[in-house]
């Protein structure tokens, strides 16, 4: 799994954050459909936000961005599905997927740029500021760092994490931490 | 949206001699691209 965060939905050209336009604010991923289904996703999107709410504007409102017809009858299914248990209008919108700009680095792998020493392993493997984005290691670390998957999961693929033997430690201290 | 991407090749093998996490030479058969907003 690779993820990145950015901007879509909109036509203003070359959006950044503090010139967004009318694009609103998404993430990205790559799967592989495999190991883990577009319905598993999006059973994740839908568990994630209320979508009886209104959006708070064009920059923060909530969408699936569908990337092909298969995704758009998955997503629309879904959305069905949504509002006949909530008994009420869905406000989450399904949108065909335009043009992705990529945010900014500083947006990217947010959690883990703030754990300077695990961040810095990996920026000395990727000196690259997108494939230190797109590595899933990146993204798994992230994700673990921000208090997703579990303990054990860590445990049983941080060999394969690429970190250093300090690093997997300091990794593995931040997160029970967390999770006491 | 998918796309077939390669096997492991000289390219990763290199990869793995300079310390890419060997999570990140798992090739998969298949990609799917997907895009949520949660506002």
């Amino acid at each position: 799994m690779r993820t990145r965060v950015g901007y879509t939905g909109g036509s203003t050209p070359d959006p950044t954050y503090h010139r967004l336009g009318d694009h609103t604010e998404t993430v990205q991923m790559d799967f592989d459909p495999e190991r883990i289904s577009y319905e598993e996703l999006l059973a994740v999107f839908w568990g994630a936000h209320d979508p009886r709410g209104a959006a708070w504007s064009t920059q923060y409102k909530n969408v699936v961005f569908v990337h092909d017809e298969e995704q758009r009858v998955a997503a629309e299914r879904t959305r069905e599905r949504m509002a006949r248990a909530l008994g009420t209008d869905v406000r989450t919108e399904v949108l065909p997927a335009g043009r992705f700009y990529r945010a900014e680095g500083y947006h990217q792998k947010y959690r883990l740029r703030s754990s300077r020493a695990l961040a810095a392993e990996y920026q000395a493997i990727y000196p690259m500021e997108a494939a230190f984005v797109d590595s899933t290691a990146v993204a798994r670390v992230n994700g673990y760092l921000d208090g997703y998957g579990s303990l054990e999961q860590l445990e049983s693929e941080i060999d394969r994490l690429g970190l250093s033997a300090s690093g997997a430690e300091r990794l593995l201290e931040q997160v029970t931490r967390r999770r006491r | 949206m998918k796309m077939r991407i390669g096997k492991v090749n000289d390219h990763d093998r290199q990869s793995a001699a300079r310390g890419v996490p060997p999570i990140d030479l798992e090739v998969p058969g298949l990609i799917s691209t997907a895009t949520f907003a949660l506002g």
